[in-house]
């Protein structure tokens, strides 16, 4: 009987033999990288760290998965900028615009190419950017959404609220909405989480959770206008009842469908990556001959004192 | 107007064939020791003009015309028996078949119903149950579902697994029936494992595709399994010891030649025999996992004409875990366990109107539950503190039948039926326990609410010999569902058809339509981990459909040793769901929200399957060479991505050999192309979110969906078994190899980073090495 005890063991050893061979994946051709946010509307005045991202088009490269090269940050590239169809500025000098950990143990200096004229609702916008090291160029096109101005009020009380108000212009549009406070004793701003009832309201975040009543908090979410094509618009939001601030500021950016795509994406990716279980996801990527991701939105600010 | 076209014509058909005088035999076919009855008996008249095979219950009915005075009766294994007419009146009988007392003669690898070329009945096919018992098996377990991979057009999911693949479905679109019931998940120990018992088992069909008016709501194939009766003589048994599992089966009358029973259950016992290992190791403390399963089965026969059957099958895996720790006067006990399974249930009355008309009526419950608990209970000087959790998901089905079996003339045999099904989804409760001195709650929280579904189907079809070359299934699926405010129908036809070129050789056609009201969200691509959460089509995610035509030819030996099939298929699959990218089965809240819908799926190819059937060397080869595609408008850009498991090529061998009635062996050999899979490609640096935190990013691309094969999966088995009659049966050991040739076949890839190469590097994980197994199997 006593032996009987050396048949799990054996089935243990067993059921642990997993064998762990490496694979090869077919090389990677390097492409050139474009990034960027085309922004336009009101400027946003206020110290976050991400301002100069805003502004900047980055250019980089890929890399495949399994080799020893890294991702650099180019300052030697040329990017051009056209205003529909014409060309509007050449820009060969870049700035540094931080830094960025770049896997594993390498921190590298981004730069960021930064335009001198503003974007303009409505026009048509193309990026180009070439490098020395790669053949051709790549380019990106968005079109600026319209601006939209808005107005907000805050209702206190047990469960506070602020209702935002627009009209919105003919055809589809897409709000992407957020609200930012100065908390006591603060002197930046930090964004502040809410809901929504509204059914054309899609939160987004990796940072959320979920009430008894199915609602959903969210630091910032997606608008449809499905629901108000082309009519005045009042959007109701409902803040963290811990929420407590004097001032507020309200942010809506009307925006391009392919910021709509690389938000969702950007959330999808997140959550995939630790989720051994879910299906892996893609950053959405719009750069022909190259990869990046080039979006634009227009933005409009809203504040509540 | 055209409705009473159509009707006119019916009728014409009909009678076209029945001017001739006839008589009616019909009855039951029986095993002589255990009369237990046998499923597709091959009936025919001398001259084999007219012929027809046993259903589901043994049944048969067959109208011959006045000259006809025998009927001759075989079954594969079984003495052929010739019934003498007892004149040109309608009769019903009993016949009783023995079984072969030449052991060589039992061994037929695939038991059809009668030669493949005469089927009206194409991609179908069904399994001995005593063949699938001489095919070795991982840990000596001889699984069921294993055996139905090896056959062509059907495909495993990966290493171990026993989820089917049929003709470029999922596993979902697989309906798995038990004696009748749904079973919704197949596997035990995450799909190492079926929950079917082999020795609960009498027969097996599994239909691909042309499929007959009577099944529906699945897309992709019909796997009907039934559970032995019972002898109604005497009590048998038989079981197995082996490496990790054993089982024990009863048989025997409760009142002779009335009722019987059949109860068959089976365990796994790893974690008893770990325990003395565990608390060893960490006193105070257990843990282990383990799966069980029982099937229970009584038949009472009021009469030859009413026979009643009870069907009863549960079967779950549980990973349970136990500590409990002291300290300066404090305890803590904590406890946790998984535990999910089926269970199912069917009360079913036959009963003979007269010798045309044979009706079953069937009241059906099955479920499938997933359970994860805890609790935590802290002891100390002043009281006590409890904390408890526990979530339940789980589907069940309510359904009551009834089929209806008429053999107008004899060359018109027709069915049909109606079934209503209560379908309850409860995708994830949970409840909560909170009792401190400062707090109490107890709460229930439905992350997502309870959803209740109805799908009614009612279905007629007929199988219509024209000529003797040319026979014809026909039949209509009809189907109403409705979910909250919505109602969905559909009006599926059915059409099958052979022609016989030759006495040996006919060439064969068919056409499906299938709807699916139900869908299987998994992370992991249905590879049968407990997460996995059935939901049903609803308002926001409509119903699953699939339009499927098949082609080939068949050819069998005059000799009956040989057969040789070759079909090509297409299928085309709409409204197909998958988890949208970057969601899992974490969140069962707002579901409907979290999956792509729309999709589309194309399954094409070849297979080809040989066969010897007779002799002391039985086995097949098959084939199956095929293409199989996915389109979401939300996934991968909306452009066409190869399925998973779109497999190129799918080879099995099976070669079994009786050397003596002491002394056979059974080898297999599968190959597949590597399953397509998603790994990083190539990194790129990337935007934030606008004013984000983090200044920028940096990504790992995965290129096109799926668009990364996994290397080939090959591997070879052998067993051999030792059989000896005792004094109070047979025993049989039996010793297999599982990976004889130790392939290092692909479980999953991840990245890694290897440190001394300075570079990431992607590693392959492979589970089963070689695997030396040994069980002892006895029968009395």
């Amino acid at each position: 009987m006593r032996k009987l005890i050396f048949i799990p063991i054996l089935l243990l050893a067993l059921s642990a033999c997993e064998q762990v061979i490496e694979i090869e994946i077919p090389p990677h051709e390097q492409k050139l990288v474009m990034n960027a946010y085309l922004i336009a509307g009101d400027e946003w005045p206020y110290p976050t760290q991400s301002s100069e991202i805003e502004d900047a088009i980055v250019i980089s490269n890929s890399v495949g998965v399994l080799t020893k090269d890294t991702i650099f940050y180019y300052d030697d590239a040329t990017v051009h900028i056209l205003k529909n169809g014409v060309l509007q500025q050449v820009l060969t000098d870049a700035e540094e615009i931080g830094f960025v950990w770049n896997g594993w143990d390498d921190y590298r200096t981004v730069y960021g190419y930064v335009p001198t004229e503003a974007y303009q609702p409505g026009s048509t916008v193309t990026l180009r950017a070439a490098h020395a090291k790669f053949s051709g160029q790549i380019e990106a096109t968005q079109t600026i959404p319209a601006y939209v101005p808005i107005t907000a009020e805050y209702f206190s009380g047990a469960r506070p609220r602020i209702k935002i108000n627009f009209t919105d212009p003919l055809g589809p549009n897409a709000y992407l909405i957020r609200v930012h406070a100065y908390y006591e004793q603060n002197t930046e701003l930090y964004p502040t989480y809410f809901y929504s009832y509204d059914p054309g309201f899609n939160p987004l975040g990796w940072d959320e959770w979920f009430l008894e009543d199915g609602v959903t908090y969210t630091s910032m979410g997606l608008l449809s206008d499905a629901a108000f094509e082309g009519k005045a618009k009042e959007f109701e939001l409902f803040l963290d009842a811990w929420s407590v601030s004097n001032e507020w500021v309200i942010e809506v950016t009307n925006i391009h469908p392919d910021m709509e795509k690389f938000f969702r994406s950007y959330y999808r990716y997140w959550n995939a990556l630790d989720n051994p279980l879910a299906e892996p996801a893609n950053i959405f990527h719009n750069v022909k001959g190259g990869y990046g991701t080039v979006c634009a939105g227009t933005r409009a600010i809203y504040e509540i004192k | 107007m055209t409705k009473k076209y159509l009707l006119f014509h019916l009728v014409g058909l009909l009678s076209w064939a029945s001017l001739a005088q006839n008589y009616t035999i019909s009855g039951y076919v029986e095993e002589e020791k255990s009369r237990e009855r046998l499923i597709g008996v091959n009936i025919f008249t001398p001259d084999k003009r007219i012929g027809t095979s046993t259903n589901n219950y043994g049944f048969f009915s067959i109208t011959v015309p006045s000259y006809t005075q025998e009927l001759i009766f075989t079954y594969l294994g079984f003495e052929t028996v010739v019934y003498q007419s007892a004149g040109i009146k309608d009769q019903v009988i009993t016949i009783r078949m023995i079984e072969s007392s030449n052991m060589l003669q039992e061994v037929v690898v695939i038991d059809e119903t009668k030669p493949i070329a005469e089927q009206t009945q194409m991609s179908a096919v069904e399994i001995n149950i005593k063949q699938i018992k001489s095919i070795p098996a991982l840990f000596g377990e001889v699984d069921v579902l294993r055996a139905i991979q090896y056959l062509p057009g059907v495909q495993s999911g990966g290493e171990g697994t026993t989820g089917l693949y049929v003709r470029g479905g999922g596993p979902d679109q697989n309906l798995v029936l038990l004696d009748g019931v749904p079973v919704y998940n197949v596997s035990h120990l995450f799909g190492f494992f079926s929950v079917f018992n082999a020795d609960a088992i009498k027969s097996i069909q599994l239909i691909k595709g042309g499929f007959p008016a009577r099944y529906g709501g699945r897309l992709s194939s019909v796997l009907d399994i039934s559970m032995k009766e019972g002898n109604m003589q005497e009590l048998h048994g038989e079981g197995s010891i082996g490496l990790i599992a054993s089982k024990l089966t009863l048989e025997g009358p409760i009142i002779k030649d009335k009722t019987s029973f059949m109860i068959s259950g089976r365990r796994t016992y790893l974690d008893v025999l770990a325990q003395p290992i565990i608390a060893a190791a960490e006193p105070g403390s257990t843990f282990g996992y383990y799966f069980t399963d029982l099937n229970l089965k009584i038949n009472h026969k009021f009469s030859d004409k009413d026979r009643l059957y009870l069907s009863y099958f549960t079967g779950f895996d549980k990973f349970y875990l136990r500590y409990k720790e002291t300290w300066l006067g404090n305890t803590d006990e904590f406890r946790a366990n998984m535990k999910w399974g089926n269970g199912t249930a069917s009360l079913r009355w036959n009963h003979l109107f007269n010798p045309k008309l044979f009706m079953n009526i069937a009241a059906t419950y099955t479920r499938y539950q997933l359970g994860i608990q805890s609790s935590e209970v802290y002891y100390y000087p002043e009281g006590k503190e409890e904390y408890g959790f526990k979530l339940v998901s789980n589907i069940r089905d309510l359904g009551l039948k009834a089929d209806f079996e008429y053999v107008y003339n004899p060359k018109n045999h027709i069915r049909f039926g109606a079934n209503t099904i209560f379908h309850g989804f409860t995708p994830g409760a949970v409840s909560v326990l909170i009792d401190t001195p400062d707090e109490k709650l107890d709460s229930i929280i439905n992350l997502a609410p309870r959803i209740n579904s109805i799908e009614t189907y009612a279905y007629i079809e007929n199988d219509q010999h024209i000529t003797r070359r040319l026979a014809i299934n026909y039949g209509l699926h009809f189907v109403h569902y409705h979910i909250r405010n919505k109602d969905y129908f559909s009006l599926q036809p059915r059409v099958s058809g052979r022609y016989l070129l030759s006495d040996n050789l006919s060439v064969k056609a068919s056409y499906a339509r299938m709807v699916q009201y139900l869908h299987l969200l998994s992370g992991n691509n249905g590879i049968g981990l407990p997460s996995d959460l059935w939901v049903p089509a609803t308002d926001l995610v409509p119903p699953m459909t699939s339009d499927q035509v098949a082609a080939g030819f068949a050819f069998s030996t005059p000799d009956g040793f040989w057969e040789f099939s070759i079909e090509g298929y297409y299928k085309y699959m709409n409204g197909l769901v998958e988890y949208g990218a970057g969601t899992s089965f974490v969140n069962p809240n707002n579901w409907e929200n979290n999956v792509v819908i729309g999709g589309q799926g194309w399954a094409y190819g070849s297979e080809f399957f040989i066969q010897r059937k007779l002799g002391k060397s039985t086995g097949w080869v098959g084939y199956t060479l095929s293409w199989n595609n996915r389109q979401f408008d939300d996934l991968n850009n909306g452009e066409v991505y190869p399925y998973r498991f779109d497999r190129r090529h799918d080879i099995s061998i099976v070669f079994l050999h009786t050397f003596s009635e002491r002394l056979d062996v059974g080898f297999t050999w599968v190959y597949g192309t590597g399953v397509a899979t998603n790994i990083p490609m190539f990194i790129t640096s990337g935007l934030p979110p606008l004013n984000y935190y983090n200044p920028f990013e940096i990504y790992e691309n995965f290129g096109s969906r799926n668009s990364f094969r996994m290397p080939a999966y090959h591997r070879a088995d052998i067993g051999i078994n030792f059989h000896r009659n005792t004094k109070w049966g047979k025993r049989t050991w039996n010793v297999s190899l599982y990976n004889m040739y130790n392939r290092q076949n692909p479980f999953f890839l991840f990245m890694d980073y290897d440190w001394f190469r300075q570079q990431r590097v992607i590693k392959q994980v492979s589970l089963f090495p070689i695997i030396p197994s040994i069980s002892y199997i006895f029968k009395f």
